[in-house]
Protein backbone atom coordinates (compact mmCIF):
# COMPACT_ATOMS: atom_id res chain seq x y z
CA UNK A 1 0.00 0.00 0.00
CA UNK A 2 1.34 3.40 -0.92
CA UNK A 3 1.24 6.18 1.71
CA UNK A 4 1.34 9.82 0.53
CA UNK A 5 3.96 11.86 2.40
CA UNK A 6 3.60 15.60 3.19
CA UNK A 7 5.55 18.00 1.04
CA UNK A 8 8.82 19.06 2.79
CA UNK A 9 8.23 22.77 1.94
CA UNK A 10 4.92 22.86 3.82
CA UNK A 11 6.51 21.15 6.78
CA UNK A 12 9.20 23.80 6.87
CA UNK A 13 6.63 26.64 6.72
CA UNK A 14 4.67 25.12 9.58
CA UNK A 15 7.81 24.91 11.66
CA UNK A 16 8.64 28.58 10.98
CA UNK A 17 5.13 29.65 12.07
CA UNK A 18 5.45 27.62 15.25
CA UNK A 19 8.75 29.25 16.09
CA UNK A 20 7.21 32.69 15.36
CA UNK A 21 4.52 32.03 17.99
CA UNK A 22 7.16 31.76 20.70
CA UNK A 23 8.84 34.97 19.58
CA UNK A 24 5.70 37.20 19.41
CA UNK A 25 6.06 40.90 20.16
CA UNK A 26 3.39 43.09 21.89
CA UNK A 27 0.09 42.91 20.00
CA UNK A 28 -1.33 46.16 21.49
CA UNK A 29 -4.64 44.40 22.03
CA UNK A 30 -5.37 46.14 25.29
CA UNK A 31 -5.74 49.87 24.90
CA UNK A 32 -5.06 51.97 27.93
CA UNK A 33 -7.57 54.70 28.83
CA UNK A 34 -6.61 58.18 29.81
CA UNK A 35 -8.38 60.44 32.35
CA UNK A 36 -10.79 62.28 29.96
CA UNK A 37 -12.56 59.01 29.10
CA UNK A 38 -14.33 58.98 32.47
CA UNK A 39 -16.13 62.23 31.76
CA UNK A 40 -16.93 61.13 28.20
CA UNK A 41 -18.50 57.91 29.45
CA UNK A 42 -20.44 59.89 32.06
CA UNK A 43 -21.69 62.30 29.39
CA UNK A 44 -22.69 59.38 27.14
CA UNK A 45 -24.48 57.95 30.19
CA UNK A 46 -26.42 61.23 30.52
CA UNK A 47 -27.37 61.07 26.83
CA UNK A 48 -28.59 57.49 27.15
CA UNK A 49 -30.45 58.23 30.39
CA UNK A 50 -32.07 61.28 28.82
CA UNK A 51 -33.09 59.38 25.68
CA UNK A 52 -34.45 56.50 27.78
CA UNK A 53 -36.61 58.85 29.84
CA UNK A 54 -37.80 60.68 26.72
CA UNK A 55 -38.70 57.36 25.08
CA UNK A 56 -40.44 56.22 28.24
CA UNK A 57 -42.55 59.40 28.38
CA UNK A 58 -43.44 59.17 24.67
CA UNK A 59 -44.45 55.51 24.99
CA UNK A 60 -46.71 56.36 27.92
CA UNK A 61 -48.27 59.23 25.97
CA UNK A 62 -48.91 57.00 22.96
CA UNK A 63 -50.31 54.08 24.96
CA UNK A 64 -53.76 53.72 26.51
CA UNK A 65 -52.09 54.26 29.91
CA UNK A 66 -51.95 58.00 29.24
CA UNK A 67 -55.60 58.39 30.24
CA UNK A 68 -54.68 57.60 33.82
CA UNK A 69 -53.52 60.38 36.12
CA UNK A 70 -50.85 58.13 37.68
CA UNK A 71 -49.22 57.45 34.31
CA UNK A 72 -49.53 61.10 33.33
CA UNK A 73 -47.49 61.94 36.44
CA UNK A 74 -44.99 59.19 35.57
CA UNK A 75 -44.59 60.65 32.07
CA UNK A 76 -44.15 64.14 33.55
CA UNK A 77 -41.47 62.81 35.91
CA UNK A 78 -39.69 61.13 32.98
CA UNK A 79 -39.82 64.37 30.95
CA UNK A 80 -38.36 66.38 33.83
CA UNK A 81 -35.61 63.77 34.17
CA UNK A 82 -34.91 64.21 30.43
CA UNK A 83 -34.58 67.94 31.03
CA UNK A 84 -32.35 67.25 34.05
CA UNK A 85 -30.04 65.11 31.90
CA UNK A 86 -29.71 67.93 29.37
CA UNK A 87 -29.13 70.35 32.25
CA UNK A 88 -26.49 68.10 33.87
CA UNK A 89 -24.80 67.48 30.51
CA UNK A 90 -24.42 71.23 29.98
CA UNK A 91 -23.22 71.67 33.58
CA UNK A 92 -20.49 69.04 33.06
CA UNK A 93 -19.35 70.65 29.81
CA UNK A 94 -19.32 74.13 31.39
CA UNK A 95 -17.36 72.85 34.42
CA UNK A 96 -14.56 71.83 32.07
CA UNK A 97 -14.39 75.38 30.74
CA UNK A 98 -13.97 77.11 34.10
CA UNK A 99 -10.31 77.44 35.03
CA UNK A 100 -9.32 76.39 38.54
CA UNK A 101 -7.96 79.90 39.13
CA UNK A 102 -11.52 81.30 39.12
CA UNK A 103 -12.19 79.58 42.42
CA UNK A 104 -11.13 81.03 45.74
CA UNK A 105 -10.54 78.50 48.50
CA UNK A 106 -10.52 78.89 52.26
CA UNK A 107 -7.66 77.95 54.53
CA UNK A 108 -8.67 74.27 54.39
CA UNK A 109 -8.60 74.23 50.59
CA UNK A 110 -12.38 74.11 50.11
CA UNK A 111 -13.68 76.22 47.24
CA UNK A 112 -15.78 78.99 48.80
CA UNK A 113 -16.11 81.63 46.09
CA UNK A 114 -16.13 81.78 42.35
CA UNK A 115 -15.13 84.69 40.18
CA UNK A 116 -17.76 85.34 37.51
CA UNK A 117 -16.08 87.13 34.63
CA UNK A 118 -17.86 85.85 31.54
CA UNK A 119 -21.41 84.67 30.68
CA UNK A 120 -20.03 81.10 30.74
CA UNK A 121 -19.09 81.57 34.39
CA UNK A 122 -22.63 82.76 35.14
CA UNK A 123 -24.11 79.84 33.26
CA UNK A 124 -21.90 77.47 35.23
CA UNK A 125 -23.17 78.96 38.49
CA UNK A 126 -26.80 78.56 37.40
CA UNK A 127 -26.41 75.08 35.92
CA UNK A 128 -24.80 73.79 39.11
CA UNK A 129 -28.26 73.94 40.72
CA UNK A 130 -29.44 70.78 38.97
CA UNK A 131 -31.36 69.53 42.02
CA UNK A 132 -34.02 72.09 41.18
CA UNK A 133 -35.00 69.76 38.36
CA UNK A 134 -33.99 66.39 39.73
CA UNK A 135 -36.04 66.59 42.95
CA UNK A 136 -39.36 67.55 41.26
CA UNK A 137 -38.84 64.68 38.81
CA UNK A 138 -38.47 62.11 41.58
CA UNK A 139 -41.39 63.74 43.41
CA UNK A 140 -43.59 63.25 40.31
CA UNK A 141 -42.56 59.58 40.12
CA UNK A 142 -43.34 59.13 43.81
CA UNK A 143 -46.79 60.72 43.39
CA UNK A 144 -47.40 58.53 40.33
CA UNK A 145 -46.54 55.36 42.24
CA UNK A 146 -48.66 56.42 45.20
CA UNK A 147 -51.62 57.03 42.90
CA UNK A 148 -51.06 53.66 41.20
CA UNK A 149 -51.41 52.01 44.58
CA UNK A 150 -54.74 53.73 45.09
CA UNK A 151 -56.25 52.69 41.74
CA UNK A 152 -56.56 49.36 39.89
CA UNK A 153 -53.49 48.57 37.85
CA UNK A 154 -53.69 47.34 34.23
CA UNK A 155 -54.31 43.84 35.41
CA UNK A 156 -55.06 40.32 34.29
CA UNK A 157 -57.00 39.65 37.45
CA UNK A 158 -60.72 40.29 37.63
CA UNK A 159 -61.45 43.10 40.03
CA UNK B 1 -17.53 89.62 40.44
CA UNK B 2 -17.16 87.14 43.27
CA UNK B 3 -20.04 84.93 44.26
CA UNK B 4 -20.20 82.61 47.23
CA UNK B 5 -20.48 78.90 46.53
CA UNK B 6 -22.35 78.32 49.82
CA UNK B 7 -25.83 78.64 48.20
CA UNK B 8 -24.79 75.98 45.68
CA UNK B 9 -23.58 73.70 48.46
CA UNK B 10 -26.81 74.23 50.42
CA UNK B 11 -28.99 73.46 47.39
CA UNK B 12 -26.87 70.40 46.67
CA UNK B 13 -27.08 69.04 50.24
CA UNK B 14 -30.80 69.77 50.64
CA UNK B 15 -31.53 68.38 47.15
CA UNK B 16 -29.53 65.25 47.85
CA UNK B 17 -31.41 64.70 51.11
CA UNK B 18 -34.74 65.21 49.37
CA UNK B 19 -33.76 62.77 46.63
CA UNK B 20 -32.71 60.18 49.16
CA UNK B 21 -35.98 60.44 51.07
CA UNK B 22 -38.10 60.48 47.91
CA UNK B 23 -36.29 57.51 46.40
CA UNK B 24 -36.88 55.46 49.58
CA UNK B 25 -40.57 56.43 49.43
CA UNK B 26 -40.69 55.49 45.72
CA UNK B 27 -39.16 52.11 46.46
CA UNK B 28 -41.66 51.54 49.26
CA UNK B 29 -44.56 52.33 46.91
CA UNK B 30 -43.15 50.11 44.14
CA UNK B 31 -42.76 47.15 46.53
CA UNK B 32 -46.30 47.74 47.80
CA UNK B 33 -47.56 47.78 44.22
CA UNK B 34 -45.68 44.58 43.41
CA UNK B 35 -46.94 42.79 46.52
CA UNK B 36 -50.50 43.74 45.60
CA UNK B 37 -50.32 41.62 42.46
CA UNK B 38 -47.12 39.60 42.09
CA UNK B 39 -48.26 38.01 38.81
CA UNK B 40 -48.80 41.37 37.12
CA UNK B 41 -46.12 42.06 34.51
CA UNK B 42 -46.61 45.81 34.78
CA UNK B 43 -46.13 45.97 38.55
CA UNK B 44 -43.05 43.74 38.21
CA UNK B 45 -41.66 46.06 35.55
CA UNK B 46 -42.37 49.14 37.69
CA UNK B 47 -40.44 47.48 40.52
CA UNK B 48 -37.43 46.94 38.23
CA UNK B 49 -37.48 50.49 36.91
CA UNK B 50 -37.96 52.01 40.35
CA UNK B 51 -35.09 49.88 41.66
CA UNK B 52 -32.84 51.24 38.91
CA UNK B 53 -33.94 54.81 39.69
CA UNK B 54 -33.53 54.09 43.39
CA UNK B 55 -29.93 52.96 42.87
CA UNK B 56 -29.24 56.24 41.04
CA UNK B 57 -31.01 58.33 43.69
CA UNK B 58 -29.11 56.49 46.43
CA UNK B 59 -25.58 56.49 45.00
CA UNK B 60 -25.60 60.11 43.82
CA UNK B 61 -26.68 61.79 47.10
CA UNK B 62 -24.48 59.45 49.13
CA UNK B 63 -21.54 60.44 46.94
CA UNK B 64 -22.37 64.11 47.51
CA UNK B 65 -22.63 63.66 51.27
CA UNK B 66 -19.30 61.85 51.41
CA UNK B 67 -17.76 64.59 49.26
CA UNK B 68 -18.91 67.40 51.57
CA UNK B 69 -17.98 65.47 54.67
CA UNK B 70 -14.46 64.81 53.43
CA UNK B 71 -13.98 68.35 52.10
CA UNK B 72 -15.11 70.05 55.29
CA UNK B 73 -13.15 67.65 57.49
CA UNK B 74 -9.95 68.44 55.59
CA UNK B 75 -9.76 65.07 53.78
CA UNK B 76 -9.89 66.43 50.24
CA UNK B 77 -7.21 64.00 49.11
CA UNK B 78 -9.34 61.01 50.11
CA UNK B 79 -12.22 62.45 48.12
CA UNK B 80 -9.98 62.81 45.09
CA UNK B 81 -9.39 59.07 45.26
CA UNK B 82 -13.06 58.18 45.85
CA UNK B 83 -14.55 60.62 43.29
CA UNK B 84 -13.82 58.48 40.19
CA UNK B 85 -15.45 55.43 41.83
CA UNK B 86 -18.55 57.44 42.81
CA UNK B 87 -18.78 58.93 39.30
CA UNK B 88 -18.40 55.50 37.69
CA UNK B 89 -21.11 53.99 39.87
CA UNK B 90 -23.47 56.82 38.94
CA UNK B 91 -22.70 56.20 35.25
CA UNK B 92 -23.47 52.50 35.71
CA UNK B 93 -26.88 53.41 37.18
CA UNK B 94 -27.54 55.55 34.07
CA UNK B 95 -26.91 52.51 31.87
CA UNK B 96 -29.08 50.28 34.08
CA UNK B 97 -31.96 52.80 33.85
CA UNK B 98 -31.48 53.01 30.08
CA UNK B 99 -31.54 49.21 29.75
CA UNK B 100 -34.63 48.86 31.99
CA UNK B 101 -36.53 51.43 29.93
CA UNK B 102 -35.85 49.53 26.71
CA UNK B 103 -38.19 46.75 27.87
CA UNK B 104 -41.15 49.03 28.50
CA UNK B 105 -42.52 48.83 24.96
CA UNK B 106 -42.24 45.04 24.82
CA UNK B 107 -43.80 44.75 28.25
CA UNK B 108 -46.77 46.89 27.19
CA UNK B 109 -47.23 44.72 24.09
CA UNK B 110 -47.21 41.54 26.19
CA UNK B 111 -49.68 43.00 28.66
CA UNK B 112 -52.03 44.14 25.90
CA UNK B 113 -51.88 40.75 24.20
CA UNK B 114 -52.58 38.95 27.47
CA UNK B 115 -55.52 41.20 28.29
CA UNK B 116 -56.95 40.81 24.78
CA UNK B 117 -56.66 37.03 24.97
CA UNK B 118 -58.25 36.98 28.41
CA UNK B 119 -61.20 39.01 27.11
CA UNK B 120 -61.56 36.61 24.19
CA UNK B 121 -61.57 33.59 26.49
CA UNK B 122 -64.09 35.26 28.78
CA UNK B 123 -66.31 36.13 25.83
CA UNK B 124 -66.16 32.59 24.44
CA UNK B 125 -66.81 31.15 27.87
CA UNK B 126 -69.84 33.39 28.37
CA UNK B 127 -71.17 32.45 24.92
CA UNK B 128 -70.71 28.77 25.71
CA UNK B 129 -72.51 29.20 29.01
CA UNK B 130 -75.34 30.98 27.25
CA UNK B 131 -75.54 28.27 24.63
CA UNK B 132 -75.50 25.60 27.29
CA UNK B 133 -78.32 27.36 29.08
CA UNK B 134 -80.33 27.48 25.85
CA UNK B 135 -79.75 23.81 25.17
CA UNK B 136 -80.69 22.88 28.73
CA UNK B 137 -83.85 24.90 28.43
CA UNK B 138 -84.73 23.28 25.10
CA UNK B 139 -84.09 19.79 26.49
CA UNK B 140 -86.15 20.58 29.58
CA UNK B 141 -89.08 21.82 27.45
CA UNK B 142 -88.93 18.75 25.25
CA UNK B 143 -88.74 16.31 28.15
CA UNK B 144 -91.64 17.96 29.91
CA UNK B 145 -93.74 17.98 26.78
CA UNK B 146 -93.02 14.34 25.98
CA UNK B 147 -93.71 13.23 29.54
CA UNK B 148 -96.98 15.10 29.66
CA UNK B 149 -98.12 13.78 26.31
CA UNK B 150 -97.23 10.18 27.14
CA UNK B 151 -98.99 10.23 30.49
CA UNK B 152 -102.03 11.98 29.15
CA UNK B 153 -102.25 9.40 26.40
CA UNK B 154 -101.93 6.45 28.77
CA UNK B 155 -104.39 7.67 31.37
CA UNK B 156 -107.02 9.20 29.15
CA UNK B 157 -108.14 5.94 27.53
CA UNK B 158 -108.91 3.95 30.72
CA UNK B 159 -110.67 6.99 32.07
CA UNK B 160 -112.90 7.10 29.05
CA UNK B 161 -113.70 3.37 29.35
CA UNK B 162 -114.54 3.66 33.04
CA UNK B 163 -116.72 6.65 32.46
CA UNK B 164 -118.59 4.82 29.69
CA UNK B 165 -119.20 1.77 31.85
CA UNK B 166 -120.47 3.84 34.69
CA UNK B 167 -122.93 5.53 32.46
CA UNK B 168 -124.22 2.11 31.39
CA UNK B 169 -124.48 0.96 34.98
CA UNK B 170 -126.52 3.94 35.88
CA UNK B 171 -128.85 3.10 33.02
CA UNK B 172 -129.46 -0.47 34.34
CA UNK B 173 -131.53 -0.42 37.46
CA UNK B 174 -131.67 -4.24 38.38
CA UNK B 175 -129.38 -4.21 41.43
CA UNK B 176 -129.67 -0.68 42.30
CA UNK B 177 -127.89 -0.60 45.65
CA UNK B 178 -124.81 -2.43 44.42
CA UNK B 179 -124.68 -0.42 41.28
CA UNK B 180 -124.83 2.76 43.25
CA UNK B 181 -121.95 1.61 45.52
CA UNK B 182 -119.83 0.59 42.57
CA UNK B 183 -120.70 3.64 40.68
CA UNK B 184 -119.61 5.88 43.55
CA UNK B 185 -116.31 4.06 43.92
CA UNK B 186 -115.55 4.09 40.21
CA UNK B 187 -116.63 7.68 39.92
CA UNK B 188 -114.28 8.57 42.76
CA UNK B 189 -111.41 6.86 40.94
CA UNK B 190 -112.19 8.48 37.66
CA UNK B 191 -112.28 11.86 39.33
CA UNK B 192 -108.78 11.19 40.65
CA UNK B 193 -107.59 10.03 37.24
CA UNK B 194 -109.08 13.02 35.54
CA UNK B 195 -107.37 15.24 38.03
CA UNK B 196 -104.03 13.59 37.19
CA UNK B 197 -104.67 14.03 33.48
CA UNK B 198 -105.58 17.65 34.00
CA UNK B 199 -102.45 18.25 36.04
CA UNK B 200 -100.27 16.84 33.30
CA UNK B 201 -102.10 18.81 30.66
CA UNK B 202 -101.59 21.93 32.72
CA UNK B 203 -97.91 21.08 32.97
CA UNK B 204 -97.69 20.99 29.20
CA UNK B 205 -99.75 24.09 28.63
CA UNK B 206 -97.94 25.86 31.47
CA UNK B 207 -94.70 25.93 29.51
CA UNK B 208 -93.57 29.41 28.63
CA UNK B 209 -94.20 30.55 25.14
CA UNK B 210 -90.81 31.84 24.01
CA UNK B 211 -92.10 32.98 20.65
CA UNK B 212 -91.31 36.61 20.06
CA UNK B 213 -90.29 38.95 17.25
CA UNK B 214 -86.66 38.21 16.41
CA UNK B 215 -84.29 39.75 13.93
CA UNK B 216 -82.85 36.98 11.76
CA UNK B 217 -79.83 39.16 10.99
CA UNK B 218 -78.93 39.47 14.65
CA UNK B 219 -79.64 35.81 15.39
CA UNK B 220 -77.40 34.67 12.52
CA UNK B 221 -74.68 37.16 13.48
CA UNK B 222 -74.65 35.83 17.06
CA UNK B 223 -74.47 32.22 15.86
CA UNK B 224 -71.61 32.99 13.46
CA UNK B 225 -69.78 34.81 16.27
CA UNK B 226 -70.03 31.73 18.49
CA UNK B 227 -68.29 29.45 16.01
CA UNK B 228 -65.86 32.10 14.73
CA UNK B 229 -63.12 31.14 17.19
CA UNK B 230 -63.52 27.44 16.35
CA UNK B 231 -63.25 28.25 12.63
CA UNK B 232 -60.13 30.38 13.20
CA UNK B 233 -58.43 27.51 15.02
CA UNK B 234 -59.20 25.15 12.14
CA UNK B 235 -58.01 27.68 9.56
CA UNK B 236 -61.44 28.00 7.96
CA UNK B 237 -62.60 31.47 6.97
CA UNK B 238 -66.17 32.29 7.84
CA UNK B 239 -67.89 35.37 6.49
CA UNK B 240 -71.32 36.78 7.19
CA UNK B 241 -73.29 38.95 4.76
CA UNK B 242 -76.43 40.27 6.47
CA UNK B 243 -79.44 41.67 4.69
CA UNK B 244 -79.45 45.45 4.42
CA UNK B 245 -82.57 45.76 6.57
CA UNK B 246 -83.60 43.83 9.72
CA UNK B 247 -85.52 40.63 8.95
CA UNK B 248 -88.12 40.24 11.64
CA UNK B 249 -89.98 37.00 12.12
CA UNK B 250 -91.84 35.44 15.00
CA UNK B 251 -90.10 32.53 16.62
CA UNK B 252 -88.19 31.04 19.49
CA UNK B 253 -84.69 32.48 19.36
CA UNK B 254 -83.22 29.66 21.45
CA UNK B 255 -84.53 26.87 19.20
CA UNK B 256 -83.56 28.70 16.04
CA UNK B 257 -80.08 29.38 17.36
CA UNK B 258 -79.63 25.70 18.25
CA UNK B 259 -80.75 24.73 14.72
CA UNK B 260 -78.49 27.29 13.06
CA UNK B 261 -75.49 26.31 15.16
CA UNK B 262 -76.02 22.67 14.29
CA UNK B 263 -75.87 23.47 10.59
CA UNK B 264 -72.84 25.73 11.02
CA UNK B 265 -71.03 23.05 13.05
CA UNK B 266 -71.80 20.48 10.34
CA UNK B 267 -70.28 22.84 7.79
CA UNK B 268 -67.21 23.35 10.02
CA UNK B 269 -66.77 19.61 10.49
CA UNK B 270 -66.95 18.92 6.78
CA UNK B 271 -64.53 21.71 5.80
CA UNK B 272 -60.79 21.56 6.18
CA UNK B 273 -58.10 24.24 6.57
CA UNK B 274 -58.21 26.79 3.77
CA UNK B 275 -61.91 26.22 2.99
CA UNK B 276 -64.48 28.92 3.53
CA UNK B 277 -68.03 29.20 4.80
CA UNK B 278 -70.29 31.98 3.58
CA UNK B 279 -73.39 32.85 5.59
CA UNK B 280 -75.91 35.30 4.21
CA UNK B 281 -79.34 36.51 5.12
CA UNK B 282 -81.78 38.16 2.75
CA UNK B 283 -85.42 38.90 2.15
CA UNK B 284 -87.07 36.54 -0.34
CA UNK B 285 -90.72 36.54 -1.52
CA UNK B 286 -91.55 33.68 0.85
CA UNK B 287 -89.85 35.15 3.92
CA UNK B 288 -86.43 35.60 5.47
CA UNK B 289 -83.75 33.40 4.05
CA UNK B 290 -80.58 32.17 5.74
CA UNK B 291 -78.09 30.53 3.42
CA UNK B 292 -74.97 28.68 4.55
CA UNK B 293 -72.62 27.86 1.72
CA UNK B 294 -69.44 25.90 2.30
CA UNK B 295 -66.83 24.78 -0.18
CA UNK B 296 -66.13 21.53 1.62
CA UNK B 297 -66.28 18.08 0.02
CA UNK B 298 -70.07 18.14 -0.40
CA UNK B 299 -72.59 15.32 0.20
CA UNK B 300 -72.90 12.22 -2.00
CA UNK B 301 -76.35 11.91 -3.66
CA UNK B 302 -77.13 8.61 -1.89
CA UNK B 303 -76.59 10.32 1.50
CA UNK B 304 -78.39 13.52 0.50
CA UNK B 305 -81.71 11.75 -0.17
CA UNK B 306 -81.77 10.31 3.39
CA UNK B 307 -80.26 13.27 5.16
CA UNK B 308 -83.41 14.25 7.09
CA UNK B 309 -84.31 10.69 8.08
CA UNK B 310 -84.04 10.00 11.82
CA UNK B 311 -81.18 7.69 12.89
CA UNK B 312 -79.53 7.98 9.48
CA UNK B 313 -75.92 9.03 9.86
CA UNK B 314 -72.63 8.53 8.10
CA UNK B 315 -70.65 9.81 11.08
CA UNK B 316 -69.33 7.40 13.65
CA UNK B 317 -70.86 7.94 17.08
CA UNK B 318 -73.61 10.20 15.77
CA UNK B 319 -77.23 9.58 16.72
CA UNK B 320 -78.51 10.69 13.35
CA UNK B 321 -81.07 12.89 15.07
CA UNK B 322 -79.37 16.25 14.47
CA UNK B 323 -80.73 17.28 11.10
CA UNK B 324 -84.21 15.75 11.68
CA UNK B 325 -84.37 17.84 14.85
CA UNK B 326 -83.23 20.93 12.94
CA UNK B 327 -85.96 20.33 10.35
CA UNK B 328 -88.54 19.85 13.11
CA UNK B 329 -87.56 23.19 14.66
CA UNK B 330 -87.80 24.96 11.29
CA UNK B 331 -91.17 23.36 10.58
CA UNK B 332 -92.47 24.39 13.99
CA UNK B 333 -91.68 27.91 12.85
CA UNK B 334 -93.66 27.27 9.65
CA UNK B 335 -90.40 27.47 7.73
CA UNK B 336 -88.57 25.32 5.22
CA UNK B 337 -85.09 23.89 5.07
CA UNK B 338 -83.38 22.59 1.96
CA UNK B 339 -79.94 21.11 1.42
CA UNK B 340 -78.34 21.17 -1.99
CA UNK B 341 -74.97 19.69 -2.75
CA UNK B 342 -72.86 18.59 -5.66
CA UNK B 343 -70.45 15.98 -4.43
CA UNK B 344 -66.94 17.41 -4.37
CA UNK B 345 -68.13 21.01 -4.75
CA UNK B 346 -69.49 21.96 -1.36
CA UNK B 347 -72.93 22.27 0.11
CA UNK B 348 -75.65 24.90 0.40
CA UNK B 349 -78.21 24.88 3.20
CA UNK B 350 -81.14 27.26 2.84
CA UNK B 351 -83.60 28.05 5.60
CA UNK B 352 -86.64 30.15 4.86
CA UNK B 353 -88.67 31.51 7.75
CA UNK B 354 -91.93 33.40 7.24
CA UNK B 355 -91.75 37.08 8.13
CA UNK B 356 -94.60 39.34 9.30
CA UNK B 357 -94.82 40.94 5.87
CA UNK B 358 -95.09 37.62 4.05
CA UNK B 359 -97.74 36.40 6.50
CA UNK B 360 -99.75 39.55 5.79
CA UNK B 361 -99.44 39.11 2.03
CA UNK B 362 -100.39 35.43 2.31
CA UNK B 363 -103.43 36.40 4.41
CA UNK B 364 -104.51 38.96 1.83
CA UNK B 365 -104.16 36.46 -1.01
CA UNK B 366 -106.19 33.86 0.88
CA UNK B 367 -108.98 36.32 1.65
CA UNK B 368 -109.16 37.71 -1.89
CA UNK B 369 -111.69 35.87 -4.22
Amino acid sequence: MRVSRPIPLLQAMGLILLVQLFCAGPAHAIQSHGPPEGIYVHLIGHVLYGLAMLGFAIRIRLSHLSVRKSWQLMALGALILTAWNVWAFIAHVLANHIPATDFITNKQGVRMWVALHTPVDWLYYIFKMDHLLCVPAILCIYLALRRMNGTPLMSLKKR
Amino acid sequence: MLLSLIPLYLIDICGSMAMLVLSILCMQQAVKLYLRDRENALSTYILWLTSALFSFCLIRPLGHFVKYYLLFTHHATIWQKIAPISGSLITVTFIVIFASTLFFGSMLLIMNRMIRDRKKVEETSSQLLELNKDIESVVSDRTRAELALQLAHEIRNPVMVISGLLHRMTCRQEDRERNIRYRDTVLGQTTKLEAIVNRFEELQSGGEDHFSAIDINELTKDSVKIIQAEAEIKGISISFFPAAKPLFCRGDARYLKVALLHILRNALESCSAGDSIRVETKQVPTGASITIIDDGPGIPPEVLEHIFEPFYSTKEGSTGLGLPYVRQIIREHRGEITIESTFGQGCTVTIILPTHLCELQRGRKASSP
